[in-house]
């Protein structure tokens, strides 16, 4: 046995298109999906009989459709219409190449229709039945394959995370310890989640490990750790350039079958009408007759024996390239040396049509070469002391190595709806405690909806243009399926019934595969449940710039209200924080960051940090009234008030003319305009000290009834209870 | 006033076209309406006997909605405010303040920004000007193992964005550098006003390290020296009731 380790891993993968109706296009993704790659891959797998070392990643949206009966049906009508077409073909007058390469696809369409049946249709329990016998391994990826960096909250990572490793516990009967992250994508963060939900290794792309701090001294040779201990294998670009290369690999020999040249576009319509579109539409029929041939348009028939042979060829090749790539770096002990090669799976028999018969071919060789394929769970247990940690940054596999495919001007309308999504999901399970059937359900099914609009597909699709219109229109659809779901549930209207129809036109994901408090912190269980509910109710603001003045007298008011059974709130400014003190709630709010320099913008930060603090608490706070005690926090406090349809009480201890007599400056001036509109928008203005009377009447031409304040005013807000009927 | 707005909200008129409608604001309409709907959970609960204006719910057949019980469902508020839509049926914009920053490349973030009516309406009133007239610029600062809170940056420059933008590609920066993101509005006196910030985002290294700066917080982390990782995590928890204690 030569030293070092090969490792493929092979994921597979479609976004979850599934629909009611017959004559979906994208439904026939998953039809050459299963025809080219996955039943291939099964016939080598069952051919070989004997340990790979393979791993195969099925993801929830494969798993869920192959679990499908609806989708089953379709798939033997579709071998059936297919096996019918080339029935008809035969009867045409063919050259002796054409008829050979028609005979070919009959048998091979008779074989799938065959181990289809045989399989009782259901692929997942192939791919179980050959994990259980020790041939493979496997394992899944998040539920809809979304793009974790570009997530608002660590919830929607970890529910994408959680609800795929249910989904594929459910089919198969285990959670794996690895998980294959959608894209390769990786963020600082995530391995904290992956952990946490029992994940021990995935794969990133080389860069993200030949550019880890600290380097790692094996390069791409070896896995590292993330800080938080998942395992991140590199994939070997090198080693798997040579698969898929399209200057340097195997596919584009001239033997192999043509990708782009389908039967469906040699035909007259009215030959092939029958086995198209309904509405007039020629897509792929799957019979691609011709070979590559070589790089010009002239296709020649495709020659089964030639391609075949071809992949002899190709995987002695590959064997001898890779033993020797492992001969190279045998100096590498603690680990042994790796290549990792994670690949798409459709790439082999869908793009690369004789792939399958490559790798079952490859796995034969490499025993006669002595070439050890491990799965990277086997690698793990034997060396799992020798691994490096290092802090990875940010990447993926995509074009360019990060986020250009899945963030640019094509597709970047998306992210702040997923965004508002994951903040309404936090609200409706913070808010929506009770655990009836109906609210349940409820909360399922919105993050269905949100897990359906997420997936990585859809950006991705946007950004080729191939489909567009499709992606971007179930990507709005289930945007505003989420919206209907929440408004329906705010405002009690939902039944059970209605939630079954939305399940039934997208049944993906079980119920139980769906956690809804994957989305609650601890803190807004807190909020919502344990916090003292009474208050929440006819709560009165205060708002102040100095709570504790002992020259004012808010905080003795405060105490007082609060004393005779008012809800009494307070936002003040000070180093942030919180206290609950004889009996009043009050929040410091403060401004931090770069520094301002002038007086009146930085009260404009102030007002913000205010406004931010009393919109906060009106999430579950009820407030009837806004008092402001200084000039200072009036625009915050008037705005808030008049946004809200609250009543605004200002107390007034002094004005600006008495506080900068002499004063003509532009600050002055503003803060004079600032003082006279928020007094004119005042409910009930109260003095604290008679002197400032004059000046609100004359300067302001304020004319409402000025009160004199005190702290122990019996009953202060009366005068804003009813407004109108007391004239 | 709420009659009308119950009246005109059942024809399926919007927050705003009623608020034109009975010469309110959005705010009061919002208020009275959210407050309405409120009274409407309570009086199931307690199996209605004021409120002359509410209409008995029609229930599916066959199908019970179990009434909430108290201290299990908290009023929503604020949750699903009406929005404008465009041709396909998405909002246009939310009511929300937020601004975000994700990766695009090790040279390239992306951010988008919403700011909500209140917030306009806070910044009218503290200026006495229109929002439009407000020149809007997006600040960019580096904050690589600085604590921005402190006012501690190590370097950071403004750029004045375009009248209805909501979204920007920020390039070029820096890789292997932490950035926060401020959108705000450049005040008469040339002040940088900032309205929102965003979290920290880092962008990613785009070579193999020489000298680099992670090595000793990697190593104190794994020994378990510091309770929290002393570099950036984008995926951190929302809490939806933040800032409530």
């Amino acid at each position: 046995m030569r030293k070092g380790y090969f490792s493929l891993v092979l994921h597979a993968h479609l976004p979850y298109i599934r629909h009611q109706e017959a004559h979906r296009l994208e439904e026939r993704w998953m039809y050459e999906a299963i025809s080219e790659t996955y039943i291939p891959l099964l016939w080598e797998i069952d051919r070989l009989e004997r340990p790979l070392g393979w791993t195969i990643s099925i993801s929830p949206p494969v798993i869920e459709m192959l679990a499908d009966s609806l989708i089953q049906d379709r798939y033997v009508e579709h071998l059936e219409d297919t096996l019918r077409l080339i029935e008809q073909e035969l009867q045409r007058d063919l050259v002796k190449e054409e008829r050979d390469a028609l005979l070919f696809y009959k048998e091979r369409y008779h074989d799938l229709k065959v181990t289809f049946e045989h399989l009782g249709r259901n692929l997942n329990h192939a791919f179980r039945h050959y994990k259980e016998q020790g041939y493979l391994e496997l394992m899944t990826c998040t539920a809809t394959h979304g793009f974790s960096p570009h997530m608002l909250s660590e919830q929607a990572a970890r529910s994408e995370i959680q609800t795929g490793l249910n989904c594929f516990e459910r089919h198969y009967g285990y959670r794996p310890t690895g998980l294959w992250m959608p894209e390769c994508a990786y963020t600082p963060g995530l391995d904290k989640i992956m952990y946490e939900e029992g994940i021990r290794y995935t794969f990133v792309d080389e860069h993200s490990i030949l550019n880890a701090d600290p380097a790692p001294k094996h390069g791409i040779g070896a896995p590292v750790y993330s800080p938080h201990g998942v395992a991140l294998f590199p994939r070997d670009q090198i080693i798997s350039g040579r698969i898929w290369s399209s200057v340097i690999g195997y596919p584009g020999h001239p033997d192999y079958r043509e990708f782009y040249r389908d039967l469906a576009y040699d035909r007259e319509w009215d030959q092939i009408a029958e086995f198209m579109h309904p509405e007039g539409l020629r897509y792929d029929t799957g019979l691609k007759l011709h070979r590559v041939t070589g790089e010009s348009d002239q296709k020649e028939y495709y020659v089964r024996d030639w391609a075949w042979k071809r992949t002899d060829v190709h995987a002695n090749d590959f064997a001898e390239a890779l033993a020797n790539h492992l001969d190279e770096q045998s100096g590498q002990d603690f680990p042994p040396f790796i290549v990792t090669a994670p690949f798409d799976a459709e790439l082999f028999g869908h793009w690369w049509f004789e792939g399958p018969d490559f790798l079952g071919k490859t796995m034969e060789r490499f025993e006669d070469y002595g070439i050890e394929s491990i799965s990277p769970a086997m690698f793990l247990e034997r060396h799992f002391q020798d691994i490096e940690t290092v802090h990875i940054a940010m990447g993926t596999w995509g074009r360019k190595g990060y986020a250009d495919v899945w963030i640019n001007e094509r597709n970047d309308w998306m992210i702040r709806h997923l965004h508002q999504l994951e903040k309404r999901l936090a609200g409706v399970v913070a808010r929506n405690r009770h655990q009836d059937e109906l609210t349940v359900k409820a909360k399922r099914q919105l993050i269905r909806e949100y897990l359906l609009a997420v997936s990585s597909d859809w950006p991705f699709i946007l950004d080729g243009q191939t489909t567009a219109q499709y992606a971007a229109n179930r990507f709005r659809e289930h945007i505003k399926r989420f919206e209907e779901t929440e408004r329906r549930l705010d405002a009690q209207e939902l039944t059970l019934d209605w939630l079954a129809e939305r399940y039934a036109e997208y049944p993906f994901l079980a119920d139980t595969d769906i956690e809804p408090d994957v989305f609650l912190t601890p803190h807004d269980y807190y909020v919502a449940v344990q916090r003292e509910a009474s208050w929440n109710s006819e709560a009165v603001l205060l708002v102040t710039t100095q709570y504790d003045d002992p020259n004012r007298p808010v905080a003795e008011y405060a105490k007082r209200l609060a004393a005779s059974g008012e809800n009494v709130y307070v936002i003040t400014s000070g180093a942030t924080g919180y206290r609950h003190e004889d009996g009043v709630h009050v929040y410091s709010v403060e401004v931090n960051g770069l520094p301002l320099v002038q007086t009146y913008n930085q009260l404009a930060g102030l007002n913000l940090a205010v406004l931010r603090q009393a919109q906060a608490l009106n999430k579950i706070v009820e407030f009837r009234l806004v008092h402001n005690f200084n000039m200072e926090t009036a625009s915050a406090a008037q705005s808030f008030a008049e946004m809200n349809g609250l009543p605004l009480v200002s107390n007034v201890y002094d004005l600006e003319s008495e506080r900068s007599p002499s004063g003509t400056g532009g600050l002055v001036v503003a803060i004079k305009r600032l003082e006279g509109e928020a007094l004119r928008h005042s409910d009930v203005i109260y003095l604290e000290r008679e002197e400032a009377r004059n000046g609100i009447e004359q300067d302001y031409h304020v004319a409402k009834e000025l009160r004199t304040f005190q702290v122990d005013l019996e009953n202060p807000y009366q005068h804003v209870m009813n407004p109108k009927k007391n004239g | 006033m709420l009659e009308k707005i119950i009246k005109l909200k059942e024809q399926g008129l919007t927050i705003k076209q009623i608020a034109e409608k009975i010469e309110s604001t959005e705010g009061k309409v919002k208020y009275a309406w959210s407050k309405y709907r409120k009274s409407l959970t309570e009086n199931k609960a307690a199996s209605a006997e004021s409120t002359p204006v509410a209409k008995p719910k029609k229930k599916k057949a066959g199908v019970t909605v179990s009434a909430p019980k108290q201290n299990e469902i908290v009023p929503a508020l604020t949750a699903v405010p009406s929005l404008e839509r465009d041709a396909f049926g998405m909002a246009t914009h939310y009511e929300d303040d937020i601004i975000h920053a994700i990766v695009q490349s090790p040279t390239a973030v992306y951010v988008y920004w919403e700011l909500s009516e209140l917030s306009r309406k806070m910044l009218e009133t503290h200026y006495h000007a229109s929002f439009d007239s407000f020149r809007k610029e997006m600040r960019i600062i580096d904050v690589t193992l600085r604590d921005y809170e402190k006012g501690e940056v190590n370097r950071s420059y403004q750029f004045e964005l375009p009248e209805m933008t909501n979204t920007w590609f920020v390039r070029p920066l820096m890789p292997n550098t932490t950035y926060i993101i401020e959108w705000g509005i450049q005040t008469i006196d040339g002040d940088f006003l900032p309205v929102l910030r965003s979290k920290p985002v880092e962008t990613p290294r785009d070579e193999p390290v020489v000298d680099g700066r992670f090595s000793e917080v990697v190593a104190r982390w794994q020994y378990g020296e510091v309770e929290q990782p002393e570099w950036v995590e984008v995926l951190r928890p929302y809490s939806y009731f933040d800032r409530i204690r």
